[in-house]
Formats: structure tokens, sequence, C-alpha cells
């Protein structure tokens, strides 16, 4: 259990900090240009989808890593619905 | 007209504050920041909150995994219900009136005021049945209300944690911090992809928020938590008010 909790605080303090840092890249080329340009929100996306994305990839790989099938399958729900609203809301 | 950077990370930066010294989620600040103070359509507010509301649940559960604090079992078994509410509350949301969405969201924010508010001599809730079909609809009601109203849900998962899954106190507000990154993160997916997030605003406000949670935490244990709870819980009866008067002056 406390593998699990080491691995998942590594993986959300990972993504955290990526993210932050694509997100301040962008707010300098926006200070720098003085524009939103391509680059600046290509950064911004990025940075903002990989902090959504971090609390599913710790999720995913404390489910792999419990090695148990009953929390595989929970993980596994809670993937499949949020993929479903991406889905849908396209 | 789009608010200049500098206030959106005064914005967030309050937000951050309050929501790191209260335990409270940033969505019950910064929605009607946004909405009142930064003009901010109701759509808009709420999947920028939710989007910050993801960035400072990944920060302050990053701490309490690494403090053993988070209950992954239960985490990973309420998760999927607090999802599902989440995402079909965030597709629902477009079709709900937005003085309906006005009205709730005053309501919760009178809700989390009474929450706030220190009641001497509460007697601790009673503990039934951990992960039961109870505990499901309330992770699922949680998830709900973060979807539709650009909260996190803590409101729902700490009470849900602590009275009927078992956790004590501490433990249930660390695993609702997880919890609330991954049912606002369902949310927010739905909101990016429907465009309803907009990049200029969402990432200063971030930014505001993760430094304004990051300086609250280190003054946090100077601060007088009872004082600071009661301006705060008078501050959302205020909150909440304007979100009424807003919600009729849209007719």
């Amino acid at each position: 259990m406390r593998d699990l909790q080491l691995v998942a605080a590594s993986l959300l303090r990972a993504g955290l900090w990526t993210g932050t840092a694509l997100v301040a890249v962008a707010g300098a080329l926006r200070l720098l240009t003085g524009e939103a340009g391509r680059w600046a929100q290509l950064a911004a996306s990025a940075g903002i989808a990989v902090i959504v994305a971090a609390p599913f990839v710790t999720l995913l790989a404390m489910a792999v890593r419990a090695r148990r099938s009953v929390l595989g399958l929970y993980a596994a729900a809670t993937l499949a619905f949020a993929l479903l609203g991406i889905l849908l809301a396209r | 007209m789009e608010p200049l950077p500098i206030v959106l990370i005064a914005l967030g930066a309050g937000a951050g504050i309050l929501g790191a010294l209260l335990g409270v989620g940033g969505g019950v600040i910064l929605v009607p920041a946004l909405v009142l103070l930064a003009g901010e359509p109701f759509p808009a507010a709420v999947g920028t909150s939710l989007v910050c509301v993801v960035a400072t649940s990944v920060a302050g559960s990053a701490v309490h995994f690494r403090r053993a604090m988070v209950d992954p079992d239960t985490a990973l078994r309420l998760q999927a219900f607090a999802a599902l509410g989440a995402v079909g509350a965030a597709l629902a949301a477009p079709f709900i009136p937005v003085r309906g969405l006005f009205v709730a969201f005053a309501v919760l924010t009178v809700g989390a005021a009474w929450q706030l508010w220190p009641h001497a001599g509460a007697p601790p809730p009673a503990v039934t049945a951990p992960h039961g079909v109870l505990a499901r609809a309330v992770a699922g009601a949680g998830g709900m209300i973060g979807g539709l109203l650009g909260v996190g849900g803590g409101i729902v998962f700490v009470p849900l944690l602590h009275g009927l899954a078992g956790l004590d106190f501490h433990r249930a507000a660390a695993t609702s911090t997880y919890l609330i990154g991954l049912t606002a993160g369902s949310g927010a997916a739905v909101y990016l992809v429907r465009g309803d997030v907009d990049l200029p605003v969402v990432a200063p406000t971030m930014l505001g928020v993760l430094i304004g949670a990051s300086l609250a935490s280190a003054v946090a244990h100077r601060v007088s938590a009872a004082w600071l709870k009661r301006g705060f819980a008078l501050l959302l009866v205020y909150v909440a008010m304007r979100m009424l008067l807003r919600a009729f002056a849209h007719a």
C-alpha cells in the first residue's frame, strides 16, 4: 500500500510540474510576442491537458500496481465514463 | 472584453488562498468570482473552475499521498460513481436554464457556508456501511454537483468518506482531495472538448490558484481558523444573494 501511495505522489507531482511549466511557457510566449499566438496556445493546451490527465494516469497506475481485479474494474469504469463524456461532447 | 491576466492571477490567488486555508475547493469561490467580477458567462466560469480545481487537487493530493493520508482502496471503489455523476451532469448542463444553475449554485453556496460555520458540540457522524449502495449514490451526487456547478464536490465527499465510509476526518479530507481531482477532471474534459473553457482565462487563473494555495499552506498554521471560517461563511451568504439577484436579472 505504501508503495502504491509513493508511486501516486510521484506521478501527480510530475504531472503538476510539467503542466505548470508548459502553462508558464505559454504565458512567457504571450508576453514576449504581445499576442496569444499558435505556439502559446499549443503550450497552454498541452499544459492543461497534462494536469487534467494526471489524476487519471495515477488512478490507472494504482489499479495496475494493486494487482486486484476488482480495483482494476473500478478504475477501468472511471476511465470509460470520462472517455464516454469526451466522445459524447464532441 | 477579456479580463487582464494580472486580474485573473489575482482572482485565482485569492481563491487558492481561501481554499487552502479553509479546506474548501476553489470552485465555490472561483465560479462567482469569474461570473460577478470578471464577467465570464456561467458555462465558461464552470469549465475554467473545474480545470483549476483539478490543479489544486493534483498539488494537494501529491502531498497527501506522500504522507500516506489517502486511502486508495476507498478512492478507487467510489470514484467510478463520482465520475459517472460528473460526466452526466456536464453533458446535461447546456440543456438546463442558466437561471436554474444560478439558483442551484446559490443553494450550494449557502450549504457550504453552513458547513464552514463552526458548530460547537456537534455530534460526530455515525459510521454505517462502508462502500455500500448509499455511499456510491452519494459519490454520484457529489460528482453531479461538481460537473454542473464547477466545484470539486468536497462539500459532499468529506462527509461521505467520514460518515459513511468510516475514514477518520484527516484521511477523509485527504482522500476527498484526490477524488475531487478525478471528478473535476471528468467534468473538465467535457467542458474542454465542448469549447466551454477559455484558454486565455484558464491559464492565468490556474497559475494564480497554484501560487495562492502554496502561499496559504505556508501560513495556514498561524491563522485563526474559527474566525476565518465565520467571516468566509458570511461572505458565501453574500455571494449566494448576488447569484440569486443575477439569476432573476437574467430573465
